[in-house]
């Protein structure tokens, strides 16, 4: 009896301990959150929309991303990118805004890869901890609610990372500033590459109902005609399928060259060994969206990754130059291997680009009034990381995207190379294109 | 409103059969008014409260007194928030019109799958409802009406400040505590309570079971859809991955298992505890979902009753009681 007595007293006090943390950690604001740059969020400190925050002790950045579920493997560079930029940032004590100098810290904030709890955390950060410039990144998924939450509460909000063509169904905007890729220029770089192989120009499709999917197929049918190309597209398939023996035994029918797939890593590599499995092997192939790192080339098996062709967003081939640290895309992606032990991968292209523009707009702004901050970066035009970076009038400042090839590399497996980048003149050395090794002409 | 709150136990009267009447006209007032001197903050977090406990007392409607345990609540979340989309983004037509559509599709969508899901009994209920709303995500995935897997930012709702949101939501999580209470002290209620408590012998005693469960499933979904609407006019963006998702129906199970199944007060208390929660656990990004099902975890250990359960073995304590008592 006693015993059972002490049982309901712990397990009151427990829930009324958790019940209690929970609120002051839900109404008391993030003075705990996980933050990079040192100083901790001072959450009690109000700044009204469009409003300059006059008692504040830091600069606050709320960097939405997915740090877990199925997109995190993108995420994996973040951080460390992050304290190299905040170092440089801060190492003189920071940004001079409202004749202060005040550092600039990141507070984190993940998506889960999931849309509601980016919009949850985005309203978190905006509300709770008081940014004064939210980020977010990744996919559809993140940006878009974090985009509306930027609007919805005046706070200067940058996204970065996807095709242009779903983030603008969003607008127009007012306080979100885009760093996306043209998704015609994606496009026209996968037929400038083809156009460098030999090929019976009859490309099929593989691609689901996602973004990514539809967009793809929608101008690659525009565009195929113009270039020459023929398109065989079964049609679009819910994501997640895993059996596509259906849609590659017409493309094989149909004796495609050119295999185009866009899919998550798991269905990419259920789609490669399908192909085995029937007996067909293109000459060339775009294996896309969940191939962009060497560890993905290795999982499609051993050898099967040579000569794989992507989108491409990172090579330390890129002749830019971060205007934050001075590095060279080699610098950076040789600093990344040392320091993370793992191949340089194109978060990195994305993760030095914010920082380098939000770095320059904080300094052009010179002060905290969101006004200012978002007139800034309507003004931005940067020589960075990614090349010059201008808004445009629809609030997107257009990314560098090429064609790049998987080739077997001793350090990590494998290495991209690049095929063409027909917009982005700066690059002016390109590898020769291997095909598929065991193809066999229908 | 009368109906609902104003009939205490016998023997109730004078000054606390007046605070029982009072007490939630005070609660609502003060509730309402928080929309104007809540900070933004405290708004987007009622906001959330007041969307999850509305599909929580959904949830519980069907599992706690109805006996139907389903998987597929998500599906009325969906569609609530693709009417939101179509009627907003693509049509242009007021958003009150797609909060009645989405009660309206969501009750007719109920009563479509009800003909081969009603035929399934306990755990083939769960499965068949879960299905259900796996099917709907894969259709709308595939649906050009629906803009495929694409999905929409409903830039209707950049108009709604923070205040006038957390009105909407108020109206749903009050609506939806009123529906409850109008239904379990109905007919239908006293007949699901006594399925609950006894199937058989409720039939017996000429309990219609199916037709009851019927018009329970129908509330629940008319009422999920709205709280759907409502949670896309905050979020902004839908896509049918998360619009379908299971992580809905996984929010209300938390919700009526922590707060306490089977009474009115849990959802409300598990709503608040699961918001909290999930608010301070952001401050733990890349181990948030963990911690949270650990959390979870433990807490059904501890009081597999909920926290409802525990406060009603200990005080008899209600504060929106069910039962009728015969008049004094």
């Amino acid at each position: 009896m006693k015993r059972k007595a002490y049982h309901g007293r712990a397990v009151s006090v427990l829930l009324a301990v958790m019940l209690a943390l929970a609120m002051l950690a839900g109404c008391g604001g993030g003075g705990d959150a996980q933050t990079d740059s040192g100083q901790a969020a001072d959450s009690g400190q109000a700044a009204d929309s469009g409003q300059a925050n006059d008692g504040a002790t830091s600069i606050k950045i709320g960097f939405v991303a997915p740090f877990s579920g199925p997109m995190a493997t993108f995420t994996v560079g973040a951080r460390y990118t992050a304290d190299e930029a905040l170092a440089i940032i801060n190492a003189d004590g920071g940004i001079e805004v409202d004749g202060r100098t005040l550092p600039v810290e990141v507070i984190w904030g993940d998506s889960e890869s999931d849309a509601t709890k980016a919009s949850e955390v985005a309203t978190k950060l905006v509300t709770s901890d008081k940014v004064d410039i939210l980020v977010g990144e990744w996919t559809p998924a993140t940006t878009s609610p974090v985009t509306v939450v930027g609007e919805r509460n005046g706070v200067p909000t940058i996204l970065a990372n996807g095709p242009d063509t779903s983030w603008l169904e969003g607008g127009p905007f007012t306080w979100s500033w885009g760093l996306f890729f043209d998704y015609n220029k994606f496009i026209d770089e996968y037929f400038n590459g083809w156009d460098r192989m030999e090929t019976n120009k009859k490309i099929g499709l593989v691609l689901d109902s996602h973004v990514d999917g539809v967009g793809m197929a929608e101008i690659m049918k525009a565009k195929a005609g113009d270039r020459g190309y023929t398109i065989v597209d079964p049609g679009r398939f819910p994501e997640g399928t895993m059996d596509y023996t259906q849609v590659l035994s017409q493309i094989q029918r149909e004796g495609c060259d050119i295999l185009v797939a866009s899919l998550l890593t798991p269905e990419l590599i259920q789609v490669w060994n399908q192909c085995q499995q029937l007996g067909y092997v293109p000459k060339t192939a775009v294996l896309s969206k969940g191939l962009h790192f060497a560890n993905d080339a290795l999982a499609l098996g051993e050898g099967k990754g040579q000569g794989i062709t992507i989108e491409t967003q990172w090579s330390p081939k890129f002749p830019f130059k971060s205007s934050l640290s001075g590095k060279t895309a080699q610098q950076l992606s040789d600093e990344f291997e040392a320091a993370l032990n793992q191949s340089p991968d194109l978060g990195l292209g994305w993760d030095w680009t914010l920082f380098d523009v939000i770095a320059d707009v904080l300094e052009r702004a010179g002060s905290l009034d969101k006004e200012k901050i978002n007139q800034a970066f309507a003004e931005t035009d940067l020589d960075c990381t990614y090349g010059r970076i201008v808004f445009a009038e629809n609030h997107v400042g257009y990314c560098p995207i090429v064609f790049g090839q998987w080739v077997e590399d001793e350090k990590w497996g494998y290495k991209k190379n690049i095929l063409a980048a027909g917009h982005v003149p700066e690059i002016t050395e390109f590898s020769e294109p291997v095909y598929i090794p065991g193809y066999k002409p229908l | 409103m009368n109906g609902i709150f104003s009939k205490g136990p016998a023997g109730m009267a004078g000054p606390a059969w007046h605070a029982r009447r009072i007490a939630p006209i005070a609660v609502l007032a003060v509730l309402v008014s928080l929309a104007f001197w809540g900070s933004d903050y405290l708004l987007s977090i009622m906001i959330l409260i007041m969307c999850y406990m509305a599909i929580g007392q959904m949830w519980n409607l069907l599992g706690g007194y109805a006996g139907l345990v389903s998987l597929g609540q998500q599906s009325f979340i969906g569609l609530g928030g693709y009417t939101l989309a179509k009627i907003t983004q693509v049509y242009h037509l007021p958003v009150i019109l797609a909060f009645v559509l989405a009660a309206v599709i969501s009750v007719l969508f109920a009563l479509l799958i009800s003909i081969p899901v009603f035929k399934m009994k306990g755990v083939y209920f769960t499965i068949g409802t879960w299905i259900v709303a796996e099917c709907l995500a894969l259709f709308f995935s595939t649906w050009s009406f629906s803009n495929y897997a694409q999905g929409y930012t409903i830039t209707a709702t950049y108009a709604f400040s923070t205040a006038q949101i957390y009105l909407v939501a108020l109206a749903v999580g009050v609506g939806a505590l009123i529906v409850v209470m109008a239904v379990l002290r109905s007919r239908l209620g006293l007949a699901l309570m006594a399925m609950r408590d006894n199937a058989a012998a409720s039939e017996v005693r000429g309990v219609e079971q199916y037709r009851t469960k019927l018009k329970c499933f129908l509330i629940s979904a008319a009422v999920t859809g709205i709280a759907g609407a409502a949670l896309y006019l905050n979020q902004a963006f839908i896509q049918p991955a998360n619009a379908f998702g299971i992580s809905w129906t996984v929010s209300m199970v938390f919700i009526a298992i922590i707060g306490g199944m089977g009474t009115v007060e849990g959802p409300i208390i598990g709503a608040v505890i699961f918001v909290l929660l999930r608010q301070a656990l952001y401050n733990f990004p890349g181990i948030s979902m963990m911690l949270l099902g650990l959390i979870a975890i433990a807490i059904i250990m501890i009081a597999p009753r909920g926290i409802m359960g525990i406060i009603r073995r200990k005080t008899q304590f209600e504060i929106f009681p069910v039962r009728r008592h015969p008049s004094a």
